[in-house]
């Protein structure tokens, strides 16, 4: 496993269309998401130049994870489209707050036929750990991301310590929450 | 009880015991429902449980758990600590930090009534 980081420039020639096809099957053709799409692609409003991804790739360069970061001063998801999750709170808005979004490591290539065979939670936690790290030396003391409910545990087992920003909600079936996570004081 | 900037309901100890819980959802992990079964495999059931207040600001608390055979008898139990939105002050209301917050609740927890409600849930849920 690789994990290369950086926005669309920075990104090794062909990565950013690898990642966005990855997540269109990832996120649309196995979980369902109602989501933009376009030529097999997932690209939403928040793919913009200054959005830095982190993509764990195979030796043979396939994509099997990734992870999107936002800065808070400028439109991101949470603020955007979910800020009912933050029990009242305004969304953050500082330089040091980040948002983590599109989280996956599934490697669609494996030799394991279901969903949770194919996810690896090793991949995981070290993809998790590379983003979170990648969020704090673009400046970030916490990480605030809209997620299922059992990202805290793998965000424990990363090493870092989170909390909840308010009680999960039922959005399209599944109860979500945000989730800030310190990545300033592990 | 106030929601703080960083996302916390600071609450002291004494005044969280006396927030009534009311059980938002419960579930099987997903492992265990993708598993593929095998005879005499001896299976290990968990789930999770997420429990919410009418307040405001609202209390959010979850936790795993097990059904364990005890004396013949299967039991749910919490596993692991607590996850939640709270962080408990102290006299001087200072914080306790997440640690000491997390065994605190852990112990509220277990003097809680919430087995029946999350089972009957899953029951729900999966049947």
């Amino acid at each position: 496993m690789r994990v290369v980081s950086g926005d669309q420039e920075e990104l090794p020639c062909g990565v950013y269309v690898s990642v966005a096809r990855y997540r269109h099957r990832i996120f649309v053709e196995q979980l369902g998401w109602q989501l933009e799409t376009r030529d097999g692609l997932e690209i939403d409003q928040f793919d913009r130049p200054d959005t830095v991804y982190v993509v764990a790739q195979d030796d043979e360069g396939r994509v099997f994870g990734c992870a999107r970061l936002l800065p808070t001063l400028r439109p991101y998801l949470l603020a955007e489209i979910f800020p009912q999750l933050l029990n009242g709170l305004p969304p953050p808005c500082a330089a040091d707050v980040w948002e983590l979004s599109r989280f996956s490591a599934v490697d669609l290539v494996g030799s394991a036929t279901t969903p949770v065979g194919r996810f690896s939670s090793t991949v995981a936690i070290q993809l998790l750990g590379d983003s979170l790290a990648c969020a704090a030396a673009h400046g970030a003391k916490r990480v605030i991301t809209v997620s299922p409910l059992g990202v805290e545990r793998l965000v424990r087992a990363a090493g870092f310590s989170c909390h909840r920003a308010g009680p999960p909600v039922v959005v399209g079936g599944h109860p979500l929450f945000a989730c800030m996570i310190e990545v300033g004081g592990t | 009880m106030a929601l703080s900037s960083d996302g916390y309901v600071r609450v002291s100890l004494s005044n969280f015991a006396k927030i009534p819980l009311d059980h938002l959802l419960s579930g099987l992990d997903d492992d265990l429902m993708n598993a593929a079964p095998h005879a005499a495999q001896v299976a290990v059931i968990s789930g999770y449980t997420e429990w919410l207040s009418r307040t405001k600001p609202a209390v959010t608390l979850g936790w795993d758990w097990q059904l364990k055979g005890v004396n013949g008898h299967a039991a749910c139990h919490r596993s692991g600590l607590p996850r939640s939105n709270i962080m408990l002050i102290g006299d001087f209301n200072e914080d306790l930090g997440d640690e000491r917050t997390a065994h605190l609740l852990a112990s509220a927890v277990d003097c809680l009534a919430w087995q029946e409600l999350a089972l009957a849930a899953i029951q729900r849920k999966y049947s």
